[in-house]
């Protein structure tokens, strides 16, 4: 497996750069990492930049958490690219990286607070309203922040399901998995959490 | 069916459930409480915005994450094969010279053998040597 691998590699052109990279597949940039090639693992940051940052966003709710846990995420998702098949789907391994980090990032804040996660997941935080304007559609470069102000908002355990559903594209049994919580709990964590983005929101996003 | 029993069953749906339709008994309720399917398109919406917009990545996260990135390049693949062939080089390498030292260069009569056939010749003559003439 190793020598076809390699074959492939070498096959590809010495002189790669990111305008020959940045259209190739995630499987040719995934066999050019696992050689060692940074070129590929640089796209490959640029290609899931802003979707890790959105799951590690959601979940933690703050931008410099985000960025460390970005970073710390993809930084060790690349070290451990070896292991990875050459059919492993690399976003998702990166997408699951992140969230992982992002849920041990908000275990460990909640621990050092002494207040359990298991505690905070149940807890009902009351949404603070969030500043839009009045009766009227907002622009797209203002959507994405604003919807995800108001997820940061929510309650943890909404947070997280929402996220890891709707952002992640997991589904109901793969998150109950991941959480080791019953499914018809996610389903409802799920479905408060829309209700409280949709009672939030909903005017202003369509 | 109410419409609280209703709206909790759309608010439950998953992304799948809402994009093929939903259960039957729903449907029917729906084709008759224009609330309801307010809420069923309110929901819908938001599904469609959620799974579409995501937040732009700050520069300083690109920064962070290019500017090191020489630190944790992986090794290449083929590296693990290289690193076992000169293993593999050292170690016999270093069988040859322990033989060299045991065998030959511990015994000195050996040393004065010479290469290209005269090996025969001078051992013949080592053998002489050591067997003690008989006259």
């Amino acid at each position: 497996m190793e020598r076809e691998q390699e074959k492939i590699v070498k096959s590809m052109k010495k002189d790669l750069d990111r305008r020959t990279l940045d259209e190739a597949p995630d499987s040719e940039l995934l066999l050019l990492a696992k050689g060692g090639k940074s070129v590929a693992i640089e796209v490959l940051f640029h290609r899931y930049k802003d979707k890790l940052y959105s799951i590690a966003y959601g979940i933690v709710g703050n931008t410099t958490d985000a960025i460390d846990v970005v970073q710390d995420a993809f930084f060790k998702s690349i070290k451990k690219i070896n292991k990875l098949s050459k059919e492993a789907n690399i976003a998702g391994y990166l997408y699951r990286a992140t969230s992982t980090t992002a849920i041990d990032v908000i275990r460990h804040k909640t621990a050092s607070k002494s207040i359990s996660f298991e505690d905070l997941l149940g807890h009902e935080n009351e949404i603070a309203d969030i500043q839009l304007k009045p009766d009227t559609l907002l622009e797209n470069s203002e959507r994405a922040s604003t919807l995800y102000e108001a997820i940061a908002k929510l309650p943890i355990d909404q947070r997280v399901v929402v996220v890891l559903h709707h952002i992640e594209d997991l589904t109901v049994d793969a998150i109950a998995q991941r959480l080791n919580i019953p499914a018809g709990t996610v389903k409802s964590r799920l479905a408060r959490g829309r209700e409280a983005l949709r009672r939030k929101l909903l005017g202003k996003l369509r | 069916m109410n419409c609280e029993v209703v709206r909790k069953q759309i608010a439950e749906a998953t992304v799948e459930e809402l994009q093929k339709g939903l259960d039957k008994n729903i449907e029917e309720h729906l084709s008759a409480c224009p609330d309801c399917r307010a809420y069923l398109e309110q929901i819908k919406n938001l599904t469609v915005v959620l799974d579409t917009e995501i937040v732009p990545a700050p520069k300083s996260l690109e920064s962070a994450v290019i500017g090191n990135l020489h630190k944790i390049i992986p090794k290449p693949f083929y590296a693990k094969r290289l690193l076992i062939a000169a293993i593999i080089f050292l170690l016999v390498s270093a069988i040859a010279v322990s033989y060299y030292i045991t065998y030959i260069w511990s015994n000195p009569d050996l040393e004065d053998c010479e290469p290209n056939g005269d090996h025969n010749k001078k051992g013949s003559q080592v053998e002489e040597l050591k067997t003690p003439k008989v006259d």
